[in-house]
C-alpha cells in the first residue's frame, strides 16, 4: 500500500481525456484515490515511476506504444501493482494477451464504470488473479484456433456435416484411416470425448 | 493501409472514444443517490443507445481496420476454384445480402456438393450458381458428368445434405441422368 494511508492509489493511462475524467471520478465515488493520469506510453513510464500507484488502468492502444509493452514493463519490477486492462477491443485474442503479459484484470471500454470499478477492486485485492468477463470462452476459442492445423480444420468442418466418417473421408478425398487420425487428434486438442461435443465447440468458439 | 483508411479509422476511433465518455458521465448520474426512479429508467434508456452507438461504430472501425474481408460469395468463388481446379466451367453468383443465419451452412453445403460433384461425377465440367430468388437463396451445382446422384443410404454425403437442408426448411432437388447432375438447394 501506498505512502497516503489506506486509500488505493490508481493512475489512469489513456490517450483520451475524457474517458480518464470520466474514470477518474468514478475512482473518487467508490474511494479511490486518482494519484495520477498519463496520456501516452512515456508519459506512464514517468508517472509510474514518479507516483509508485497501487494500481493502473491502462489502454492497449497509446499512441507511442503498446499497452502490452507497458503491462509486461511494471509486472516485472513489481508483482503487487493491480493493473487492470481497458480497451476498445472485444477480442478474444487481445484478451489472452494482456493475462499473459501480467494483467490482473481485463475489461471493455464500453463497459459501465461499476463493472470497471469491480473489476478493478478485485484486481487491488488479488493482483495476481486475472479477472475478465468471457474469460473461459475466451480462453477456448483462442486455444483450440491456435491449436489446429488448417487441415484439422477443415476436418472439423465436415464433421459438422451430417454424414459417416468413410463418407465424409471420401468426400474430401483423404482415406478413412488418416481421416480417423485427424478427428483423434482433433478430440485431443480439443479436450473432447466425441463427434458430438467437438462440433458443439466447433461453433461455439467460432472455429467453424 | 492507405492514408485515406487510416484518416477514417481515427475518426472513428475519436468518436467511439466519446462515446465512451458519454456513457460515463451517464454511469455517474445514475450513481448519484438524489436522483429519482423515472430519472434513472431515462438515464438508464440513454446509456442503451449509446451502448449501440459504441457498437455500430466499432463495427465500422472493424470494416475499416480489414477492408479486405471476404464477402461469403467471394469465399464460395475461391473455395470453388480449389476444390474443382480446371473442372469449374463456370460459376455465377450474384451479389445479395445472404442472410447471416445461413451463410455457415451455405458454404458448407456448398462445399460438400462441389467435393461430391468432383470426386464422383467424372465430369469435365461443373458450375456453380448462387442467387436470389423470391427472398429465399438458392444454390445450384451442376454438372456433365455420369449421372447417377440419389439420396440414398450409399450415397450418405448427399443424405447428410438433405437433412441439412430440410433442418433449415429448405429445399433439396437432384435431377441426375447420364448427362449430368443437378442438385439445387433453396434456402
Amino acid at each position: 500500500m501506498s505512502l497516503s494511508g489506506d486509500t488505493p492509489q490508481v493512475l489512469i493511462i489513456d490517450d483520451h481525456s475524457a474517458v480518464r475524467a470520466g474514470i477518474a471520478q468514478a475512482l473518487q465515488r467508490a474511494e479511490l484515490e486518482c494519484c495520477g493520469e498519463a496520456a501516452s506510453y512515456n508519459e506512464a513510464l514517468a508517472q509510474i515511476a514518479h507516483t509508485n500507484p497501487d494500481a493502473i488502468i491502462v489502454d492497449l492502444n497509446l499512441p507511442d506504444g503498446s499497452g502490452l509493452d507497458l503491462i509486461r514493463w511494471v509486472r516485472k519490477g513489481s508483482p503487487e501493482t493491480a493493473i487492470v486492462m481497458l480497451t476498445m477491443s472485444d477480442s478474444d485474442a487481445d484478451l489472452v494477451a494482456a493475462m499473459q503479459a501480467g494483467a490482473s484484470g481485463f475489461v471493455k471500454k464500453s463497459a459501465p464504470l461499476n463493472e470497471i470499478i469491480s473489476i478493478l477492486k478485485r484486481a487491488i485485492d488479488s493482483p495476481d488473479s486475472f479477472t475478465a468477463s468471457g474469460l473461459a470462452t475466451a480462453l477456448k476459442s483462442t486455444s483450440a484456433k491456435n491449436l489446429l492445423t488448417q487441415r484439422e480444420v477443415e476436418v472439423l468442418a465436415a464433421l459438422c456435416l451430417v454424414g459417416d466418417i468413410a463418407t465424409l473421408a471420401r468426400n474430401m478425398n483423404i482415406s478413412e484411416s488418416t481421416f480417423k487420425t485427424h478427428t483423434g487428434s482433433i478430440y485431443r486438442k480439443l479436450e473432447v470425448p466425441n463427434r458430438a461435443s467437438a462440433v458443439k465447440v466447433a461453433r461455439d468458439s467460432g472455429i467453424i | 493501409m492507405s492514408t485515406r483508411l487510416e484518416l477514417a479509422r481515427d475518426i472513428h476511433d475519436g468518436i467511439a472514444q466519446d462515446l465512451v465518455a458519454l456513457g460515463y458521465e451517464l454511469d455517474l448520474l445514475l450513481g448519484k443517490s438524489d436522483s429519482t426512479v423515472e430519472s434513472r429508467r431515462e438515464i438508464r434508456t440513454l446509456r442503451f443507445r449509446v451502448d449501440d452507438l459504441i457498437s455500430k461504430v466499432r463495427r465500422e472501425m472493424y470494416e475499416l481496420r480489414d477492408p479486405k474481408t471476404l464477402s461469403l460469395q467471394e469465399e464460395l468463388a475461391a473455395v470453388a476454384k480449389e476444390i474443382c481446379g480446371e473442372q469449374l466451367a463456370k460459376f455465377e453468383i450474384a451479389q445479395f445480402d445472404i442472410p447471416s443465419a445461413i451463410q455457415s451452412e451455405l458454404k458448407a453445403i456448398a462445399i460438400e456438393l462441389l467435393r461430391n460433384a468432383k470426386a464422383h461425377s467424372r465430369a469435365s465440367q461443373i458450375e456453380l450458381n448462387l442467387g436470389a430468388v423470391e427472398n429465399r437463396t438458392y444454390l445450384e451445382v451442376r454438372d456433365n458428368g455420369v449421372g447417377g446422384a440419389k439420396v440414398d443410404i450409399s450415397r450418405l454425403g448427399l443424405v447428410g445434405i438433405s437433412e441439412r437442408v430440410n433442418s433449415l426448411n429448405g429445399n433439396f432437388e437432384i435431377s441426375s441422368s447420364d448427362k449430368g447432375t443437378s442438385i439445387k438447394v433453396f434456402l
